[in-house]
C-alpha cells in the first residue's frame, strides 16, 4: 500500500476511533496519526462528541452502592499530579509520551512501586488506557521481560503468556532509512512468523509497540527492515531476535 | 435566524462538566461529589448497555469512576469535551471487559435489531431522561439503515470494526465508512438543533 492510501485510509478511522471499534494495535497506530494531524483531532473531538450522546442516553440510575464505595475509595486514592508543568505538554507531544512510557517501563523493571510510574506516564488523556495496559502488562505476576542491543538500538520486550499480550519498548532506536520501515514478527510455535505490526522510533529513537497474539506457544520475537507500509512475510535477515523462556 | 457557523459552536466555552474536571484534578473532593451527580448514571448506564450484567457493570462503573477521580489534572480541554473525555473512559473499559471476556469464545453473530430501544428494560424515570432518549433516537433515525447497524453493533455491542465487518459481511472499508458518515450526519443533526 502506498503511503498515500495509507493516510487516506488512517483519516478514515475517526469514525471507528470515537465508536472504540478498533484493536489495541489499530488504536495506537491511530493515536500516532492523531498527534500530527489536526484535521483529524478536530473530527475525533466532534464525532466523540456523538458518541458521548449515544452512551448518556443510555443513562440508568447507579446503585447507591457505587456511590457508596467511589465516594469512600476517593478518600484513599492518591491522585495523579502532573509531573511537566502543562504549558509545556504541547511542545513534543509524542517524545514526551514515548519518553514516560519507556521511563515507567524502566522503573517497573526496577522494580520501583507502582504509585510513582503511573503519576510519569500519562500526560494525555486519551492515552491513559493505553499507558495503564503497559503499566498492568509490566507489573503482571506471569510478565517476563526479554532485552536486547545491537547496532538498531536497545529493545525490551515485556511478554505475558497467560493474556497473550506484550508490549516492546525501544530507545536509541536507528531510524529505518528512507522508504523503509521496521516491522515486528512473531515467532510461533511452529517456528512461522506472524507480523505483529510496522513501528518507527520518534525523533529522539524511542519505540512503544503494543502486541497481541497467541503468545502461550510462541518461541520468540524477530525484528526486520522492510519497505515502506510492511511486508506479507519477511523479505530481510532479522535484525533483531529474542527467545522466550 | 443562526448567523454562527456550525463549526464555530463545536467548541464548548460553558463546559461545566470540564471545569468540574480540573477542580477535581486539584483534589477537591466537593468538585468530585458534584461531578459524581452528574454523571454516575451515564457512566453506569453506558457499561450497563454494554456489558449487559449490573454486577459486572458496576464493578466497571467503579474503577472509571475512580480513574476519573486519578486522572482528573491530565484531562486537557483542548483535546475535547469533558462529557466526552469521561464517556470515552467509560465506554473503552465497558468495551476491554466485553472483549476480553469473550476473546476466548466464538463470537458467533446474531442477526442485529435495527430498531434502537435499549434491550435492557430501564425506566425512563425523569423527564430529562426521557428527553435525552428521544434526542438521541431522532439523531440515530437520521441514519441509514446499514449506518444505524454499524454504528449500533460498535457502540452498542463492542464489535471492533472487523468483526462488524463480519457480522454484515461487508468489507472492511465499507464499515469504516457507515460508522464516520453516521456519525458526521449524527453530528450535523445535533448541531442544526443546538
Amino acid at each position: 500500500m502506498s503511503p498515500d492510501r495509507e493516510t487516506e485510509d488512517l483519516h478514515l478511522l475517526s469514525g471507528a476511533y470515537a465508536l472504540d471499534a478498533l484493536d489495541d494495535l489499530e488504536r495506537v497506530r491511530f493515536e500516532k496519526h492523531l498527534r500530527g494531524c489536526e484535521s483529524c483531532a478536530a473530527e475525533v473531538a466532534e464525532l466523540s462528541d456523538v458518541a458521548a450522546e449515544l452512551g448518556s442516553a443510555q443513562r440508568v440510575k447507579a446503585p447507591d452502592s457505587l456511590r457508596t464505595a467511589v465516594l469512600a475509595e476517593v478518600t484513599r486514592t492518591p491522585q495523579q499530579v502532573p509531573v511537566v508543568p502543562r504549558e509545556s505538554t504541547d511542545s513534543r507531544p509524542v517524545t514526551r509520551y514515548v519518553g514516560y512510557a519507556v521511563a515507567a517501563v524502566a522503573l517497573v523493571v526496577a522494580g520501583i512501586g507502582i504509585g510513582q510510574v503511573v503519576a510519569v506516564n500519562d500526560t494525555q488523556p486519551e492515552l491513559v488506557a493505553e499507558s495503564s495496559e503497559l503499566v498492568a502488562l509490566a507489573t503482571a505476576p506471569d510478565t517476563q521481560v526479554v532485552r536486547s542491543s545491537n547496532d538498531n538500538g536497545r529493545f525490551a520486550y515485556l511478554v505475558s503468556q497467560e493474556s497473550n499480550r506484550a508490549v516492546m519498548v525501544g530507545e536509541g532506536v536507528q531510524t529505518p532509512g528512507n522508504e523503509r520501515t521496521y516491522q515486528m514478527w512473531l515467532l510461533d510455535a511452529q517456528g512461522d512468523a506472524i507480523s505483529m505490526g510496522v513501528f518507527e522510533p520518534n525523533s529522539t529513537g524511542e519505540v512503544v509497540l503494543p502486541m497481541e497474539g497467541d503468545l502461550a506457544g510462541a518461541q520468540g520475537f524477530a525484528v526486520t527492515v522492510e519497505p515502506s507500509g510492511g511486508s506479507q512475510v519477511a523479505t530481510t535477515d532479522p535484525i533483531d531476535v529474542v527467545q522466550l523462556a | 435566524m443562526k448567523v454562527v457557523a456550525a463549526t464555530d459552536v463545536d467548541f464548548e466555552p460553558q463546559d461545566q462538566i470540564a471545569m468540574l474536571i480540573a477542580e477535581v484534578g486539584k483534589g477537591d473532593e466537593s468538585a468530585f461529589r458534584e461531578l459524581y451527580e452528574l454523571t454516575a448514571d451515564w457512566v453506569y448506564g453506558v457499561t450497563l448497555r454494554v456489558l449487559r450484567d449490573p454486577s459486572q457493570s458496576e464493578e466497571v462503573a467503579q474503577e472509571v469512576l475512580l480513574e476519573i477521580w486519578r486522572t482528573a489534572a491530565r484531562y486537557d480541554r483542548t483535546k475535547g469535551s469533558g462529557k466526552a473525555w469521561i464517556m470515552t473512559l467509560a465506554h473503552r473499559r465497558a468495551v476491554d471487559r466485553v472483549r476480553s471476556a469473550q476473546s476466548g469464545r466464538d463470537r458467533e453473530q446474531k442477526v442485529f435489531d435495527q430498531s434502537y430501544e435499549p434491550e435492557i428494560d430501564t425506566v425512563a424515570d425523569t423527564v430529562e431522561t426521557r428527553l435525552e432518549q428521544e434526542r438521541v433516537r431522532r439523531y440515530l433515525a437520521e441514519l441509514t439503515d446499514s449506518q444505524r447497524e454499524a454504528i449500533s453493533l460498535a457502540y452498542f455491542k463492542g464489535y471492533s470494526q472487523r468483526e462488524v465487518a463480519q457480522a454484515l459481511d461487508v468489507p472492511l472499508g465499507t464499515v469504516k465508512t457507515r460508522m464516520r458518515d453516521g456519525l458526521i450526519r449524527m453530528r450535523d443533526a445535533m448541531g442544526a438543533a443546538s
